[in-house]
């Protein structure tokens, strides 16, 4: 198996895919041919991957954050357009009227579906974070053993 | 110089590598490489990440070029980064003083 080979496997287990893979991969496959041969330089793919994985995630998680927000956003404007074409209309109408049910099913819906994307984009946000809040602890977790192996030696 | 000796100091080395002209990756690590007088050890992969994260900060903008058969990214400084640079260059100055104050 070749350097990258190795290198796509290891972004691949750690969820690296797509555009993003083949760019990377794209990168490191011109740095290769450029000095063929220089690949042990390039370091260990899992590492190098495990790199890559970490700072896609952030732009992941970011971007949830961002999809969240606008999520939320959307949804107060759904919510304060619906209360205007419900009082436009007269008050929740009863469902003999013809054109007030016309406004009235529309924003009811539009307030019920946009409260659920609104849960769900919030919901995936906050799954993402604390997915990488128990990233980072592991991390940090892992550098404290080495200081504290590195006071206990002589 | 081992890699650890680097931490926090990769990134205002690519910018300054990438400030007098753009570049793609693998030129990058060569001119660390013969500017630093081959000082670094580094694991040049390592470099890729770091190029990504300052690009996701807004310090470097990316494009590919056609190079014969060849894709490239290549990598240029933003009006941020050169921003960027001037500072970290000015707090690099005030703390290898300090260090080599105490040193003496």
């Amino acid at each position: 198996m070749s350097w990258l080979e190795h290198l796509e496997g290891e972004l691949t287990h750690r969820g690296v895919r797509g555009r993003e893979r083949e760019h990377i991969l794209l990168e490191l496959r011109d740095h290769i041919a450029c000095e063929p041969g220089c690949e042990v330089r390039l370091g260990d793919p899992a590492s190098l991957a495990a790199s890559f994985a970490e700072e896609l995630g952030t732009d992941r998680v970011r971007r949830s954050a961002l999809g969240a927000f606008a999520a939320l956003a959307v949804t107060a404007v759904v919510l304060a357009v619906s209360q205007l074409a419900i009082g436009a209309a007269g008050g929740p109408p009863g469902f003999h009227h013809g054109l007030s049910l016309l406004l009235f099913v529309p924003a009811a819906l539009g307030m019920l579906v946009a409260s659920q994307v609104a849960l769900v984009a919030g919901c995936l946000a906050a799954l993402r974070a604390l997915r990488r809040t128990g990233a980072r602890c592991l991390c940090r977790r892992r550098s404290s053993r080495c200081c504290s192996g590195a006071r206990g030696s002589p | 110089m081992k890699a650890d000796a680097l931490n926090g100091q990769l990134e205002p080395l690519i910018l300054a590598t990438i400030a007098e002209e753009p570049a793609h990756g693998y030129a990058i690590v060569r001119r660390l490489e013969q500017r630093s007088g081959g000082a670094f050890e580094l694991a040049e992969g390592t470099v890729y990440p770091a190029l990504h994260r300052l690009e996701r900060d807004g310090l470097l903008s990316s494009s590919w070029s056609l190079e014969g058969p060849r894709r490239r990214r290549v990598y240029r400084l933003t009006r941020a980064g050169r921003a960027t640079l001037g500072e970290r260059r000015r707090e690099w100055g005030r703390f290898a003083k300090a260090v080599e104050t105490v040193l003496e």
